[in-house]
């Protein structure tokens, strides 16, 4: 991974990958929210909602959580959670 | 877990510089089991709806998905603010940083409310955890969520005040553990919010 | 030693030791009644040696952890403790009407003691680990509050440390949720609901503070290891304790009539129990792994890490195993609650206050570790008790699991003392390795009067 500049002194500025990802955050909360008005159902749906979810959690553990530039075994164990539990929520739905 | 590197004091500048754990090593256990215990609730969740299909979309159509899709804003925006606090002050800014704090916390402030609203507006239709098991999970797992950005909040006015006060050595360090704890309680969230009020 | 008061310790280690040796010699009278319905009748019935066996363990494990605290906690305070009279009163009193409630229980009907000592005043009498006699709960209150009063003036006179703060935090615990004996509501539900708030949340909460605190202090000492990291290491091990531990107490509301939430809070608050037990023992041996020094001390290193296994196999895995409500359907009441309380209360509570003896008692004897002979014999102890210990967990649990087959899963389930005569085999290896267990105690007592040239003087 491309880890930019995170020695022992960093830029003052927030990252612009910070708010590229509040945007993402953002928009993907305003489809989730959107799927819900127009009472969407259905496993294709339940697949945007949780592709939407693990992609937003992904986002923001690597971004926000820092774990872009962590350890390989910590970005591990939380993407992991995040693909387990979508993986799980998703087989239950289908069951 | 290795446990090798579980004793290890977080942040001494032992590690390869180039890849670093941003907080303290404790906290990230403890995030650890604040998200094995919300996988646990989550996965009960799809299996008791899978057992109950029409309970749980009955009961879902009666949520206030605008109070759900708001507090997401809410707490991704808080998020987004503590980002920019640690920032400012791997910069230098303590003034910055705490202000951005308050601003993270006067979100909080707003998911707190909106909560109350809603919940309020549940109870006085006479719900409760004993209704069905639809309202059990509902309640159960907000206010659950609730409790941790509560705690979250604390955490955050501590820091805040510390910042205020001038930082120290291990101010940014605390600083990173707090974001990191802060970062879990809205991660969660961002399963939760469609988990429950929206995927039918 | 390096405070003179901590000397008071010696006294209450011994009499915890000596009321295990009572508590086995019951434990033995009922495993043999198991097998043998009418052996000692009348004059000790099954529910009498029974009552003597629970609460002859809980009074030594009080008198341990009272113990571990006078030891730790002028030492962890750098200061005398606050008064040593009060230390020593307080030992008497709570040994003498220890003592006196136990031959009670022997000597008279339950009945009869339950009218002699008041319990129409206040209906406290008659459950599970609470049978004690009125006046006996006030006086365990009275002792708790001046032990109480005495190390909280300690602790605020010197250092203040992580792991007096816990210590104390727990043992604060132990005595506000034994008022919950107190409270006896008519109502069935409420009496069993209030009946767990003293039971688990000992166990399941403020003992686990007692525990980590108790623990950590060994650890400091025998390996040297940084009191940051441990300190960091206890404060994780304590949230996670409270945070599962609190709402777990739920895995015991599933049918006693509480609502069904209950259910769902219990099984998945207490299937998280697990992880600060596992903590703990992953604590325990990396500490001694990153060692700085080499204590001569063994059998209290191996003491110390005996518990951390122990406590994770007996509470977290033996615990998981019948924490989940659909499980706990068919297991409730059976012999594997049986197997799981033994091994849990075993490799917990039983373990930590023999460690912290193991550790102490040589130094207040004035030397920093025994001599090799009677190190070794201690060793032999260890090994015989715990493997004993897991052998009785064993057999109970496949007689639980028998009792829940042909009891309760079956098509044509059997009547329950059908199934108890099928199992009795089960039973009957119980009982030797129960004997085992009785043969490792001794051992263990005879470890302390074995001679030998004696190792480094205590610094
Ligand atoms: C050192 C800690 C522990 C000790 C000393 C302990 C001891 C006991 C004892 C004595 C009982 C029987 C109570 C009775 O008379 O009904 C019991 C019941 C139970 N324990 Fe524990 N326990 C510990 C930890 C745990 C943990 C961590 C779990 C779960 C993961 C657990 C799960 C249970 C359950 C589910 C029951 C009820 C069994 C039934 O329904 O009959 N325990 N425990
Ligand atoms: C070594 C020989 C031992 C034998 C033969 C023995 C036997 C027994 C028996 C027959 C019971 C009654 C079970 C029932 O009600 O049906 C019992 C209960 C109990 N024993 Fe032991 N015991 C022994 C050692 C211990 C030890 C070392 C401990 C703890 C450190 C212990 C803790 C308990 C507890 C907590 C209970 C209550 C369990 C419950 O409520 O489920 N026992 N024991
Ligand atoms: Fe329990």
């Amino acid at each position: 991974m491309n880890a930019p500049a995170l020695s022992p002194a960093p830029s003052p500025a927030t990252p612009r990958a910070a708010h590229l990802v509040y945007a993402f955050l953002l928009a993907a909360t305003g489809l989730t929210w959107f799927l819900g008005e127009t009472g969407a159902a259905g496993p294709a749906v339940m697949a945007v909602l949780m592709g939407a979810a693990l992609l937003k959690g992904l986002a923001v553990a690597g971004e926000f959580m820092e774990l872009r530039h962590a350890p390989r075994l910590w970005q591990a164990v939380v993407a992991g959670w995040l693909f387990f539990v979508t993986g799980c929520l998703a087989a239950a739905y289908l069951a | 877990m290795s446990t090798e590197s579980l004793a290890l004091p977080a942040t001494t500048g032992t590690a390869p510089p180039e890849r670093r754990l941003a907080g303290d090593l404790a906290i990230w256990v403890f995030i650890c089991a604040e998200l094995l215990a919300f996988a646990v609730f989550f996965v009960a969740y799809g299996v008791a709806r899978a057992r109950h299909v029409d309970m749980f979309n009955t009961g879902q159509l009666t949520l206030d998905r605008n109070a759900g899709a708001l507090n997401t804003v809410l707490l991704i925006t808080g998020s987004w603010f503590v980002v920019q606090a640690v920032a400012r002050l791997r910069g230098g800014d303590p003034g910055g940083s705490a202000g951005r704090l308050l601003l993270a916390l006067a979100c909080g402030g707003g998911f707190l409310v909106v909560k109350v609203f809603e919940y309020k507006a549940k109870f006085a239709l006479g719900i409760s955890l004993s209704t069905d098991t639809f309202y059990m999970f509902y309640i159960s797992l907000t206010f659950f969520h609730l409790m941790h950005v509560l705690l979250g909040m604390v955490i955050l006015a501590l820091l805040w005040n510390s910042l205020r006060r001038g930082p120290g050595p291990t101010t940014l360090s605390s600083l990173e553990s707090g974001a990191a704890y802060w970062h879990m309680v809205d991660l969660v969230w961002i399963i939760l919010f469609p988990l429950v009020y929206v995927m039918r | 030693m390096p405070f003179q008061s901590q000397g008071v310790a010696k006294y209450y280690f011994m009499a915890a030791i000596a009321l295990f040796a009572g508590q086995i010699l019951f434990g033995l009278i009922m495993g043999l009644q198991y097998v043998w319905g009418d052996f000692l009748f009348p004059a000790i019935p099954f529910n009498v040696a029974r009552m003597v066996h629970t609460n002859l363990l809980i009074v030594w494990l009080l008198f341990g952890f009272m113990g571990g605290a006078y030891y730790l906690i002028p030492e962890e305070s750098e200061t005398e403790l606050y008064s040593t009279k009060l230390a020593m009163l307080l030992f008497w009193v709570f040994l003498i009407a220890g003592a006196l409630t136990i031959v009670g229980y022997l000597a008279v009907p339950y009945a009869t003691l339950a009218k002699y000592t008041g319990n129409d005043l206040l209906e406290t009498m008659g459950r599970e680990f609470l049978e004690q006699p009125l006046i006996t709960k006030v006086g365990i209150v009275i002792v708790a509050l001046g032990f109480l009063f005495n190390i909280t003036m300690t602790v605020l006179k010197g250092r203040k440390t992580a792991i007096s703060t816990v210590l104390l935090l727990g043992l604060w615990g132990l005595a506000v949720f034994f008022l919950f004996s107190f409270y006896n509501p008519v109502n069935v539900v409420e009496d069993k609901f209030f009946w767990w708030w003293t039971v688990h949340l000992w166990v399941e909460g403020v003992w686990e503070l007692i525990l980590g605190a108790l623990l950590a202090f060994v650890l400091i000492k025998v390996t040297g290891v940084d009191r940051e990291v441990i300190e960091k290491w206890l404060y994780v091990i304590i949230t996670l304790t409270l945070v599962t531990g609190v709402i777990g107490t739920g895995h015991h509301y599933f049918w006693i009539g509480t609502p069904e939430y209950w259910q769902w809070w219990g099984s998945i608050f207490s299937a998280l129990e697990p992880i600060p037990f596992f903590a703990m023992t992953v604590f325990a041996f990396n500490m001694v792994n990153r060692r700085r020094r080499e204590h001569p001390n063994r059998a209290a290193t191996l003491w110390a890490l005996g518990t951390g296994v122990m406590a994770f196999l007996g509470a977290g895995v033996w615990g998981f195993l019948h924490t989940l409500a659909p499980v706990n359907y068919y297991t409730h009441g059976t012999q594997i609650t049986a197997a799981h309380g033994h091994m849990a209360f075993y490799g917990a509570y039983a373990m930590v206050v023999l460690c912290m003896i193991s550790y102490a008692m040589p130094i207040m004897r004035g030397r920093a570790a025994n001599s090799n002979k009677a190190q070794v014999l201690e060793m032999w102890s260890f090994w015989l008790m715990t493997i004993a210990m897991v052998f009785i967990t064993l057999f109970l649990t496949a007689a639980g699991i028998l009792q829940v087959w042909l009891q309760r899963v079956s098509d044509t389930p059997l009547p329950f003392m059908v199934v108890q005569d099928k199992i009795s085999l089960f039973y009957w290896m119980r009982e030797w390795t129960g004997v085992v267990f009785l043969i490792g105690l001794v051992l263990y007592i005879l470890s302390f009067f074995v001679k030998g040239e004696e190792q480094a003087k205590a610094a």
